[in-house]
C-alpha cells in the first residue's frame, strides 16, 4: 500500500498554510501526516505542485486543480498499487483509524472510505483508492470535474461507518481550529444552548426551537452538531449566525444559556 | 423607522410619515409579488422573518443611510406571511431636500435590506410545488460543489 499525503490545499479560509500548523506533539500537520502514513504504508509520497522533482514527492501532473488531480497523478506514477490518500489537516485522526481503514479494506471494490459524521457522505481524503478507480478518476478529470467526493460517490466503493465527528474534522477555518485546540487541550465545557430555526432550516429540522446540551466551543461547532443530528447537507459557507439576537462571528466563544440562530441566505424584498 | 407587519401595507400612510416642510423630493420603492421567477410560474409567496434581529438590522440600515445621505427622513415596512400576486411585500419611503439624495438613499436601502435582513421567502408555484429562494443548497447535493 502506498500513502499519499495531500499538503497543497489553498488554505484560503484559514489565511495561512495549514500544513505548517503545529497542533500536536511538536509536529507540523505535514510532519504528523507523514508519521501516520509511514506507520501503516510501505511507501509514502507527498503530493506537491507541478514542476518539483524531489524524492518522495509526486508533482501534480494535471495542474493546480486540487486533490483529484493529486490522486490521478499518484495513480499515474504507480498504477498497480492501491493508494491511501490522506489530507494533512486532520489533527484528531489517530493511527488506529488508518488501521481500521486498512483492515476493513475491500479489494473487490474500487475504493474503501469512511462515511462523514456530519452529512453521511463519503470522505475522499482519508480513503483507499484502488487501481480499479483510476479509469473513473481520469475520466472525471477529462470532463472537467475536480471534486473527489463526487467521483467517490459514483464508484463501486466500500463504505465504513463514521469514526465519529472529530477524527475527520479538518482545520479549514479559524472556528475549526478553536474546536480542535479545545479538544486537544481537553478544555471543553458542557453548555445549554437554545437554537431557533427559521425558514428552510425550520422545515428540515422539523422544529422551531430546541435546547441542546453541547460541548461545542463556537457556533460553527454547534452547526456541525446540528448538521449531524438532522443529516443536513448545507454548509455554513454563505450563512450568517446570530447569538442573543445579534449577528456574530462563527468563532464566537459560546457561553451557557446563549441563544443561537443559524441564518440561511436571506431573501427579503 | 423599520417595521415588520402581517397586515397589508399602506404606502400612502408611509409617505405621510416622511412628509416634512424642508423636503422638496420624495422617492419610494415598492416590492410586489410577481407571478414568475426563473421561468417558473409563481402562485404566491410566503415570507418568514427572524423578527428580533430583522427589526434591529432594518433599523440599523435606515440609521446608517440617514447619516450617509442628505435626506430628511426614511421609513421601511416589510410584510411577512402568505402574500398573493400583486401584493406589496416591502415599501420604502424617503424624503429629501433634493431628488438625487432621495433616489440614491431609496436604492441603497433596498439593496442593504436584501443583503442582510433575516427575512426569507418561499415560492409556491402553480404546479403545486414550492421552494425557498436562494436556499437550494440546504436540501440537495449541489452543496457538494461548494466545499
Amino acid at each position: 500500500m502506498n500513502g499519499l499525503l495531500l499538503v497543497g490545499g489553498k488554505s484560503s479560509r484559514m489565511g495561512s498554510d495549514k500544513s505548517k500548523l503545529v497542533l500536536r506533539d511538536g509536529l507540523s500537520q505535514k510532519q504528523r501526516g507523514l508519521k501516520l502514513l509511514n506507520s501503516v504504508c510501505n511507501q509514502v509520497f507527498i503530493s506537491t505542485s507541478e514542476g518539483t522533482s524531489e524524492p518522495g514527492t509526486i508533482p501534480d501532473a494535471f495542474g493546480p486543480i486540487g486533490p483529484l488531480g493529486a490522486i490521478a497523478s499518484a495513480q499515474k506514477s504507480d498504477p498497480s498499487s492501491p493508494w491511501l490518500v490522506l489530507a494533512c489537516d486532520l489533527p484528531l485522526l489517530e493511527e488506529e483509524h488508518l488501521i481500521t481503514l486498512i483492515e476493513n479494506r475491500s479489494i473487490a471494490h474500487e475504493a474503501t472510505y469512511f462515511v462523514s459524521a456530519g452529512d453521511a457522505l463519503p470522505e475522499p481524503l482519508c480513503a483507499i483508492w484502488e487501481p480499479a478507480s483510476a479509469a473513473a478518476v481520469s475520466s472525471a478529470l477529462e470532463s472537467g470535474k475536480q471534486c473527489p467526493r463526487s467521483v467517490l460517490i459514483k464508484l463501486k466503493a466500500h463504505a465504513l461507518p463514521s469514526p465519529g465527528r472529530w477524527p475527520l474534522t479538518n482545520t479549514n477555518t479559524k472556528a475549526d481550529l478553536i474546536e480542535i485546540r479545545a479538544r486537544l487541550a481537553q478544555k471543553t465545557s458542557v453548555k445549554n444552548i437554545t437554537i431557533s430555526y427559521f425558514a428552510q432550516l425550520r422545515e428540515l429540522t422539523g422544529t422551531s426551537q430546541e435546547t441542546l446540551k453541547t460541548e461545542s466551543e463556537t457556533p460553527a461547532g454547534l452547526f456541525e452538531e446540528v448538521r449531524e443530528k438532522y443529516r443536513l447537507t448545507c454548509k455554513r459557507k454563505g450563512m450568517m449566525v446570530a447569538v442573543n439576537s445579534n449577528f456574530t462571528e462563527w468563532t464566537h466563544q459560546l457561553s451557557d444559556g446563549e441563544e443561537v440562530v443559524f441564518i440561511p441566505p436571506v431573501a427579503g424584498g | 423607522m423599520f417595521k415588520l407587519t402581517n397586515e397589508p401595507i399602506d404606502p400612502v400612510a408611509l409617505c405621510d410619515e416622511v412628509r416634512d416642510p424642508s423636503a422638496g423630493g420624495f422617492a419610494s420603492f415598492e416590492g410586489w409579488v410577481r407571478n414568475h421567477h426563473n421561468g417558473n410560474e409563481v402562485a404566491s409567496l410566503e415570507y418568514e422573518s427572524y423578527p428580533e434581529l430583522a427589526e434591529k438590522e432594518g433599523e440599523r440600515i435606515l440609521k446608517r443611510i440617514l447619516s450617509e445621505h442628505d435626506i430628511v427622513a426614511a421609513r421601511c415596512v416589510h410584510r411577512t406571511g402568505h402574500l398573493q400576486i400583486g401584493e406589496i411585500a416591502i415599501c420604502i419611503a424617503v424624503s429629501a431636500a433634493h431628488r438625487d439624495a432621495a433616489f440614491a438613499a431609496c436604492r441603497a436601502i433596498i439593496d442593504a435590506i436584501k443583503a442582510t435582513v433575516p427575512i426569507w421567502k418561499k415560492e409556491h408555484y402553480t404546479d403545486g410545488s414550492s421552494d425557498w429562494v436562494k436556499c437550494h443548497t440546504c436540501s440537495d447535493y449541489s452543496s457538494l460543489h461548494n466545499h
